[in-house]
């Protein structure tokens, strides 16, 4: 799931948008899982960008100019994200989601 | 930059850094040939078509984690189109070395090819798969 912002004046509303929501106008940032075709349909038009997230090189090979282990903010498309996470990359805040919340007391 | 010989290419394929791994590249840009001789003519006359594009790269084969077959073998199975750039050097780009940059698919992966002996090398080729085709960046 990306995060998007809408560029254009036009009203966005995704399919799993919650009933009674007027959607997303221009400037505003909405999460949504759009198939990778429809995704670059989007972004080619102009109606949407990607609002970029952390992601860490975890592979051994230098990844959009970052070293192994280092971290850096990307606007990456579905398709191409899907190609690199997991041998090349991770997300920042995936990981961090997935951190065991610490004991209290 | 003058004459130069080829030491220091530049290879990315989806963002990822191959230039390691990779010791021989050939961009090639092209236009259809369209014959538009018509009756009367006496000699042929032809215009330009469609325009395509490929990279083909030849790499040493390396299986390890985030390197040449990490990086190859999803994009056989994939329909998107990912971004490949090489450079007549690995400085960035700038007028006198400018990228050939293409939106491309990868068509032909052959895993493994060799001989006993040999390095384990492969050719890994991308076709264009986009409206602008190749193009040359300089910045």
């Amino acid at each position: 799931m990306n995060k998007y912002r809408v560029l254009l004046p036009l009203t966005v509303t995704p399919r799993d948008v919650e009933p009674g929501h007027e959607g997303y106008k221009q400037g505003e940032e909405f999460e949504c899982e759009f198939p990778v075709d429809e995704e670059r349909n989007y972004l080619d038009g102009g109606l949407l960008e990607i609002v970029p997230r952390e992601y860490k090189v975890v592979g051994t090979s230098v990844v959009h100019g970052h070293q192994p282990g280092e971290s850096f903010l990307m606007a990456l498309p579905r398709g191409e994200e899907e190609l690199l996470l997991g041998y090349h990359l991770e997300r920042v805040d995936a990981k961090s989601k997935a951190k065991p919340k610490a004991d209290k007391g | 930059m003058a004459i130069f010989t080829l030491t220091d290419c530049f290879i990315s394929v989806n963002g990822v850094t191959l230039s390691d791994h990779a010791n021989q590249v050939t961009v090639t840009d092209t236009r259809d040939e369209v014959d538009i001789t018509a009756f009367g003519a006496t000699s042929k006359a032809i215009t330009k078509g469609l325009g395509d594009a490929s990279i083909s790269i030849t790499f040493f084969q390396d299986t390890a984690a985030g390197k040449v077959h990490a990086t190859l073998q999803p994009l056989i199975a994939s329909t998107t189109g990912v971004t490949i750039e090489v450079r007549p050097t690995s400085g960035a780009r700038s007028a006198t070395n400018a990228a050939a940059l293409m939106t491309g698919l990868l068509m032909n992966y052959n895993y493994l090819d060799g001989s006993i002996g040999d390095a384990s090398q492969i050719t890994a080729e991308f076709k264009n798969s986009a409206q602008a085709g190749m193009t040359y960046p300089t910045a």
